[in-house]
């Protein structure tokens, strides 16, 4: 999707939003992202520590909300969208020290983290292409 | 900004409806592993919208109606989910008034859970307010353009997790290596099928 954003954008609202393109290209990673911090965060409700997963999205909102703001006034809606994946990034790390503070036998986002850096790494190389 | 009086009222709608939404009994379902009902529940609720939508709402109608309807579909699940709750899982309603003590307990339980979805709520929407605060014209459509699909994604995340959670419940019950076995396939799977998902 992060190659084929500008498309995608044109298919679903028309021409006229082709532009949209870079901010989905940009946004659509918050999605594998949510996907991968969801496991740590329900195991985190699972094992009765609603507080924890609590705390992981309170600081990534917050996150969100900061980043957009220092950025969003001077580069613009792009940015919104980077904040709003960094946000999810933070979501992710911090769901992820909760569980193996709370020691729970759980896989380690280091053995999938180098993977996808390298897909994200590589759609925005073969977008700038 | 001063909003319109039919939104200002379409708003007030869609708040009672929000009021509705516990009476849809998913978690006590999700919680017993019966989630045929929740997915009978979802088929009412959107079956009865659309159902309204195709057969009521002509040229000229109210915008009004279109919240109306969500309210009706909402009753419909409701009625649904009690009568499958008093029938399948002898559910019975808790007396009433409710004691305060219990009111308190089941607060003190929730709240986490509760702030943690309006946290998450507040992450994925954060954005688009302070675009709209900030940049507003173009740039504020060219990105909720772009969420809007991303957000249409994300129901797949919920609807996976959803789905995921009472088994999750279980093995966290067991041995360590119970949810390992569990959550260690579904994190690769989800991890790369995400990743190329988004490249491809």
């Amino acid at each position: 999707m992060t190659v084929l954003a500008d498309d995608i954008i044109a298919l679903a609202y028309g021409e006229a939003y082709r532009p949209a393109g870079r901010i989905l290209a940009v946004l659509i990673w918050a999605i594998p992202l949510a996907l991968l911090s969801g496991h740590y965060r329900y195991v985190l409700i699972a094992c009765d520590h609603e507080r924890l997963d609590f705390r992981s999205n309170a600081i990534g909102a917050a996150s969100a909300a900061v980043l957009g703001a220092l950025s969003i006034p001077w580069q613009g809606a792009v940015s919104a969208a980077v904040a709003l994946v960094a946000a999810a990034f933070v979501i992710l790390l911090i769901a992820h020290a909760a569980t193996r503070e709370r020691g729970v036998v759980l896989a380690s986002i280091a053995r999938v983290l180098p993977a996808c850096s390298a897909v994200v790494a590589s759609g925005l190389a073969a977008r700038s292409v | 900004m001063v909003l319109p009086v039919s939104v200002g009222v379409l708003l007030v709608i869609y708040g009672l409806g929000c009021r509705l939404m516990p009476l849809q009994l998913q978690w006590l379902f999700q919680g017993r592993g019966k989630m045929e009902w929740v997915a009978a529940a979802s088929v009412v609720r959107y079956g009865v919208f659309a159902g309204l939508i195709f057969l009521v709402l002509g040229a000229g109608a109210s915008l009004l109606s279109i919240g109306v309807f969500e309210c009706v579909s909402l009753v419909a699940s409701s009625v649904m989910g009690i009568v499958v709750a008093r029938s399948d899982l002898r559910a019975k309603l808790a007396a009433l008034p409710p004691r305060l003590s219990e009111l308190g307990a089941h607060l003190r339980c929730a709240w986490p859970i509760g702030m943690s979805q309006v946290c998450w709520a507040a992450l994925w929407y954060v954005s688009t307010v302070l675009v709209g605060l900030w940049v507003a014209g173009e740039s504020l459509g060219q990105f909720t353009a772009s969420h809007r699909i991303v957000m249409a994604l994300h129901t797949l995340v919920y609807m996976y997790f959803y789905n995921l959670l009472p088994a999750v419940c279980r093995s966290a019950a067991g041995p360590g290596k119970q949810m390992q076995s569990l959550l260690g396939p579904s994190l690769a799977l989800t991890s790369s099928a995400g990743g190329w998902g988004r490249f491809s």
